[in-house]
């Protein structure tokens, strides 16, 4: 039950005492409140906690509620930020690099074209390892449309950026949060997209539970640079190197990865023990897995929805469970493969297409399972392209057809 | 239990204004709740339709509502009643209109349940006219409060506030509720 109604039934049992309304404001300040909100307007709530110092961002289609939200907050003086209204994608991303550099945490936000607009310098944020947190409202790409899917993020899965992909509103605004810690990790060190998908989070209302100030600033304290320009000390950064300073640059990049893949549980422990919910896991499983006739794995809303399937097909006796990749760079492979190991069957659904071979998420988990040799029935099935859409029950028809094929 | 409904409107009546209202109100009984938009290049006039899911526990699906599956549907102008599968409702579907009479195509149903009120003269008596289009997707919804009591109809005018905060506007809105609660009738 959500807490609003223990609050209002706390409040009645209290009767009309008038150091009710003082405990109340009292409360707000340490204790989580359940509002109804957007995805949007979760990621411009994490954000706003999370105290970015400069926000640059374009404010035209393809462009979301999110820096809407934002620059309200600024305007009002509820972030304590330098807002800059850029005239592109592509200079808002520029400005946060710069921003960065200069010893700043900063955050943008995009969506689809935009941040194909956006592409040069998302590959310089990844390649020179700026930490910068920037949400991608996904949403399908050319010709110019506004529906949901994932092409958008996986045509960037190779840029160098952490990528997440949110189940619901609740994690939208909890992984944003944790990607400022995982971003600004010394150990780390690179950029961030916290994925949701467009219109099925970002413009549909449903709870959010939001952790008080107080407790986020214990989880996240303010930015501390690894290096920064600094006219009494020049440097440069990242401009036109040799061959050997890019070789060196990429190696470090994948180092870094590595060291993400092994961080990253711990940050989402922490943010678990010190805030909530979240759980520390790349890949969240849900129904039984030893009793399971197939798995099911997909990214974002897709995930959320085959958990429903689960429920729906184990009322007609069919048992399934659900793999949903969180994070899909770093790939968590060796929690993949202990995971698909133990299941005879594998359905993998991807929103999005590498044209010319397949889903993207179906491809790289086929060639883990070839490296590793596992032994199960692989299938894989593209949906929800363009915003089509996908409900549990079309997702069961799929399991229902694998589980007559054979 | 979980409840879905689904709002059909033209865009301008404030159809995906009203899910949202619909859900807080749903918030404010302890439920969980969703409001889907469905809407992409918005255009005045355009039928559209949002969808509110009401749950004793979180939602896990995001998809639109199944038709088979939806509750009630809320029809914010008569002429929409044709994009309604009629035949695919589940029997006792409810469904809700605004319109002075019942709709032809739905009078002589047995199935289905069906409601009307008067939403247009309701909003031309309280002053909520914008831009030449009565505003009735609040008034709509105090007739489904009548119609079902799935949530309560204090909580529907606390999300009203919330919606609108106080004042003129607000206070139009409420009365508005007020008179489509004693005004819905049942078809026979």
């Amino acid at each position: 039950m959500c807490s609003c109604l223990s609050r209002k039934e706390e409040a009645e049992s209290l009767g009309n005492d008038s150091r009710v309304e003082v405990k109340e404001m009292v409360q707000s300040l340490e204790k989580p409140q359940t509002k109804l909100m957007t995805g949007a307007e979760a990621v411009a709530t994490a954000a706003k906690l999370s105290r970015p110092q400069v926000i640059a961002a374009y404010p035209i289609t393809p462009q979301t509620k999110i820096v809407e939200t934002l620059s309200g907050m600024v305007a009002r003086g509820e972030m304590d930020t330098e807002y800059i209204n850029v005239e592109s994608e592509h200079s808002a991303m520029g400005a946060v690099i710069g921003a960065s550099l200069a010893g700043t945490r900063t955050f943008t936000a995009t969506s689809s074209h935009g941040l194909l607009y956006m592409g040069e310098l998302v590959w310089w944020a990844g390649m020179t390892r700026i930490p910068v947190v920037m949400p991608v409202v996904n949403r399908s790409l050319n010709p110019w449309n506004i529906w949901p899917d994932h092409q958008d993020a996986m045509a960037f899965r190779d840029a160098g950026w952490i990528q997440f992909y949110a189940k619901n509103n609740q994690e939208v605004l909890d992984l944003t949060i944790c990607a400022f810690k995982i971003a600004e990790h010394h150990k780390i060190w690179m950029p961030v997209m916290v994925c949701l998908d467009g219109f099925i989070l970002s413009h549909t209302s449903a709870q959010v539970e939001i952790p008080s100030q107080a407790i986020v600033d214990a989880f996240l304290p303010p930015f501390e640079p690894l290096a920064m320009l600094d006219p009494d000390n020049p440097f440069a950064h990242g401009s036109l190197t040799d061959s050997e300073g890019i070789w060196e640059q990429r190696m470090s990049l994948i180092d870094g990865f590595n060291n993400a893949r092994v961080l990253i549980p711990q940050i989402l422990k922490e943010y678990t023990d010190k805030i909530g919910r979240l759980g520390d896991y790349l890949i969240e499983v849900t129904g039984n897995i030893e009793e399971a006739e197939c798995a099911i794995m997909a990214l974002g809303t897709l995930g959320e929805e085959a958990e429903q399937t689960v429920e729906f097909l184990s009322e007609k006796n069919i048992k399934t469970v659900v793999f949903r990749l969180r994070v899909f760079r770093p790939f968590p492979r060796k929690e993949l493969i202990s995971l698909i190991k133990r299941v005879p069957r594998l359905l993998v659904i991807d929103r999005a297409v590498s044209f010319g071979n397949a889903g993207q998420l179906a491809i790289e988990i086929q060639a883990e399972l070839f490296a590793h040799k596992v032994d199960v029935l692989f299938y894989q099935k593209i949906m929800g392209l363009g915003g089509m859409d996908v409900t549990y029950a079309d997702i069961a028809v799929e399991v229902e057809n694998i589980l007559k094929e054979e | 239990m979980m409840t879905e409904i689904r709002i059909v409107s033209r865009g301008g009546q404030g159809g995906v204004t009203g899910a949202k209202m619909l859900a807080y109100a749903g918030h404010l009984d302890g439920k969980f709740v969703q409001a889907i938009p469905k809407y992409g290049a918005e255009r005045k006039g355009a039928p559209i339709y949002a969808d509110v899911r009401i749950s004793d526990e979180h939602v896990k699906t995001h998809a639109p509502v199944i038709t088979e599956n939806t509750h009630s549907w809320i029809v914010l102008e008569p002429s929409l009643v044709q994009t309604i599968p009629l035949k695919k409702l589940s029997p006792d579907t409810l469904i809700i209109v605004n319109s002075q009479s019942f709709p032809e195509s739905l009078k002589s149903d047995e199935k289905l349940k069906i409601g009307k009120v008067d939403a247009v003269k309701i909003a031309r008596e309280c002053g909520l006219i914008k831009s030449g289009t009565e505003m009735v997707s609040t008034i709509m919804l105090g007739a489904w409060v009548k119609a079902t009591s799935l949530v309560s109809l204090d909580s529907l005018k606390e999300a009203v506030k919330h919606q609108f905060g106080e004042g003129a506007l607000t206070d139009a809105n409420i009365r508005s509720i007020e008179l489509a609660y004693s005004q819905f009738e049942f078809k026979e």
